[in-house]
């Protein structure tokens, strides 16, 4: 099966499964309330998750019949390929889409179906959360219906069974073990203590039992992600991680110390397991909230961009087309509306990936003065693309968004990064002089895609 | 949310599980009352709007009726409004609330396959429907159920509640031995046991206890009059207060 017709089969399973909701009217569908909404009704919630008993094996067949094919095709083709990661799907998936769609030529996400229902089945002895979850990343990839079945030359959005369940043994355990290996050297920066072991951190953790305790023991905040570097935060997030951790039954009883422990080694071995797929499939990471993004930025030894430099960026106005509809977007990119960009940045991307220039300061410059170019053509036709999308919808909606754009956080090699592209584009700031300065000294090979909208996330 | 939209979910998700139950068994018989609902729909396309249309549907085992459904439903110019669902092996209606256990029930049940499960099976069912009471089979714990009930009452612990009770009780006592089938005591005596036992040993309010033993088999069908019962009984505090 090709990945058109798996996509197609994918959306027919979600429909099978999930009919009634968009039965019931697909525009009132708040995929974040609605799932909570049928919790709060136990016989209602009761019976929609016994209906969905069998989604889980179900998808897992699904995915061992067309999962190699799907992955092959991927690995072969050679488009502008981007990973999301951090959440188990995006916090609102149409809206990162929508930002991208026009830019890159496929995002990949990582099927969240497949993580609930079979990597977290375990979830299921708590009905409500369950179904909460379940409701909203099944609505969440529905809405994309348009965009993962369109026939266009690279697919727009790509759902697939990504992560750690679908690599080989080895790797997995290669991937755990390297995880665990950054997670004592990070301890040991955090609690400014020389942990030669993870078990000598587990241990030291172990016998911290409350927030206070925890509070205490935290000598550097700075190397904590910026949303949790002050207590209450600190604690909500622990503390849920935490009543998390007694529904999957990870551990009878668990200190405080090892809840927050256990949760920074989730994240490391994440932040692991997606650069291994971006390896893998020849793509780039992509996140839509700042705190996964931290993680793989200081993994990658990228300069530490607090939120006044990203607010720095995101000041430089870039009108940007972030705001198509699903309808209109799926018509641009069939009649290949922008392509000419698109094929700029994959060729850039391609050349700086490979490093084909040795010192890259050839590819930088060609780089530089193709964008140049490129931006001002693309300037010039948002003009056009708009009475198209008018036109395609039906009505008058506005479809670029400003600043939008967060960060491309560049972290490509020694030399280039987009924020060298971004600072010629756009006016400079300060902030975003100092952390282009910063960016030079970075020497990870990933370009790293933070996406995100002032009102993404409240 | 309002009782409509709570009542279409619930049919929608049982109608989605059923067409999936149906594509991998064409045999499968669905549950009486989806099959009545699908009915009073069907008849409802023949009627104008604003009038109203029933359909029913039994479930008919060895010449005995083990469910029975009406449904009444109005066909509107929006669609088909269901106004009254009837048990009629009970002649008593059915809650909205009440329909989506019978559906929950169901699904349940079809991961059993026969006729009769396991009383434990049973009070696993009928724990996952319903959050209150609260079920326990007794199993095989009747004779330290025993022995704590002959205990409290050899120490005068045990209140009986009225001289009446206390005669019987000692009466019946007084005709079983250590080598008495459990099948073989009265059920009121085993009903006072069994409720003793856990009243002392799991004290949550509303559990009620299966006093039989672990080798007993029941019918699937006696599962949903049994629910029926409870939920009538346990009435209008559980019964959806946000719809009334």
């Amino acid at each position: 099966m090709s990945s058109k017709k798996i996509a197609v089969e994918y959306i027919k399973l979600i429909e099978d499964y999930f009919n009634p909701l968009f039965k019931l009217g697909p525009n009132e569908i708040d995929h974040i309330s609605l799932g909570e909404e049928f919790s709060n009704y136990r016989s209602l919630s009761n019976l929609i998750s016994s209906s969905l008993d069998d989604l889980g094996k179900d998808i897992k067949s699904f995915w061992e019949a067309n999962n190699n094919e799907l992955q092959q095709e991927l690995k072969n083709s050679d488009g502008m390929k981007c990973i999301y990661s951090g959440d188990i799907s995006p916090h609102n998936a149409l809206k990162l889409t929508k930002k991208t769609a026009m830019y890159m030529d496929s995002v990949l996400i990582p099927d969240p179906l497949y993580k609930i229902s079979v990597q977290l089945s375990e979830l299921k002895r708590d009905k409500p959360e369950y179904l909460s979850r379940i409701i909203r990343h099944a609505a969440n990839m529905y809405k994309l219906r348009d965009l993962i079945t369109a026939d266009t030359a690279y697919p727009i959005v790509c759902v697939a069974p990504l992560g750690l369940d679908h690599i080989s043994p080895e790797k997995k355990k290669e991937i755990v073990q390297s995880g665990i290996e950054n997670l004592t050297r990070y301890g040991s920066k955090i609690f400014d203590k020389d942990f030669s072991t993870f078990d000598n951190l587990y241990d030291y953790l172990s016998k911290i039992n409350t927030i206070e305790g925890l509070t205490t023991e935290i000598s550097k905040w700075d190397q904590l992600p910026p949303d949790i570097r002050d207590t209450a935060s600190l604690n909500e997030l622990v503390s849920g991680f935490s009543k998390l951790g007694k529904t999957m039954q990870r551990q009878n009883k668990e200190t405080y110390g090892q809840s927050f422990i256990i949760y920074l080694n989730s994240q490391l071995i994440r932040v692991e397991e997606h650069k291994y797929l971006c390896n893998e499939l020849g793509a780039s990471p992509i996140y839509d909230f700042h705190r996964p993004w931290f993680f793989m930025n200081r993994d990658l030894n990228a300069p530490n961009i607090d939120s006044a430099i990203a607010q720095g960026l995101q000041d430089t106005k870039l009108e940007w087309l972030g705001n198509i509809p699903p309808e209109a977007i799926k018509v641009l990119r069939e009649e290949n509306e922008l392509e000419d960009f698109r094929q700029l940045l994959r060729k850039g991307l391609h050349d700086v990936k490979v490093k084909n220039d040795p010192n890259l300061n050839r590819t930088v410059d060609t780089l530089q003065q193709n964008l140049k170019s490129c931006i001002e053509f693309h300037n010039s036709k948002i003009d056009d693309i708009q009475k198209k999308v008018n036109r395609i919808a039906n009505y008058d909606i506005p479809i670029t968004t400003i600043g939008a754009l967060v960060g491309w956080i560049p972290v490509v090699g020694n030399f280039l990064s987009m924020p060298f592209t971004i600072k010629d584009w756009f006016s400079q700031s300060n902030e975003v002089e100092a952390a282009t300065k910063e960016l030079a000294k970075s020497e990870a090979g990933f370009i790293n895609f933070l996406i995100q909208a002032k009102d993404d996330r409240k | 949310m309002t009782e409509s939209k709570f009542i279409s979910y619930g049919i929608l998700f049982f109608l989605g599980y059923v067409q999936r139950k149906l594509r991998s068994d064409p045999q499968y018989l669905p549950n009486s009352l989806i099959r009545a609902i699908n009915a009073a729909a069907a008849a409802a396309e023949t009627v104008t709007v604003d009038r109203n249309a029933m359909g029913t549907a039994f479930d008919v085992k060895e010449d005995d009726i083990q469910q029975g459904y009406a449904v009444i439903v109005a066909r509107r110019s929006y669609g088909i409004e269901i106004l009254k669902i009837q048990d009629l092996t009970n002649n008593v209606e059915i809650p909205p609330e009440l329909c989506l256990n019978i559906f929950n029930i169901q699904i349940l049940l079809d991961k059993y396959s026969g006729e009769e499960i396991s009383v434990f099976d049973a009070v696993d069912v009928m724990n996952s429907c319903f959050e209150s009471p609260q079920f326990i089979a007794l199993g095989d714990n009747w004779p330290a159920a025993r022995d704590k009930f002959i205990e409290a009452v050899n120490r005068k612990t045990f209140n009986f509640g009225s001289q009446e009770e206390k005669v019987f009780v000692q009466t019946m006592l007084s005709k079983i031995t250590r080598n008495t089938n459990w099948e073989d005591y009265p059920s009121r005596l085993r009903s006072l046991i069994s409720a003793y036992f856990v009243d002392k040993d799991n004290g949550k309010p509303n559990t009620l206890v299966i006093s039989t033993t672990g080798k007993h088999l029941v019918k699937k069908s006696q599962i949903f009059k049994f629910s029926n019962n409870i939920v009538m009984d346990f009435g209008m505090k559980y019964m959806a207060p946000k719809f009334r």
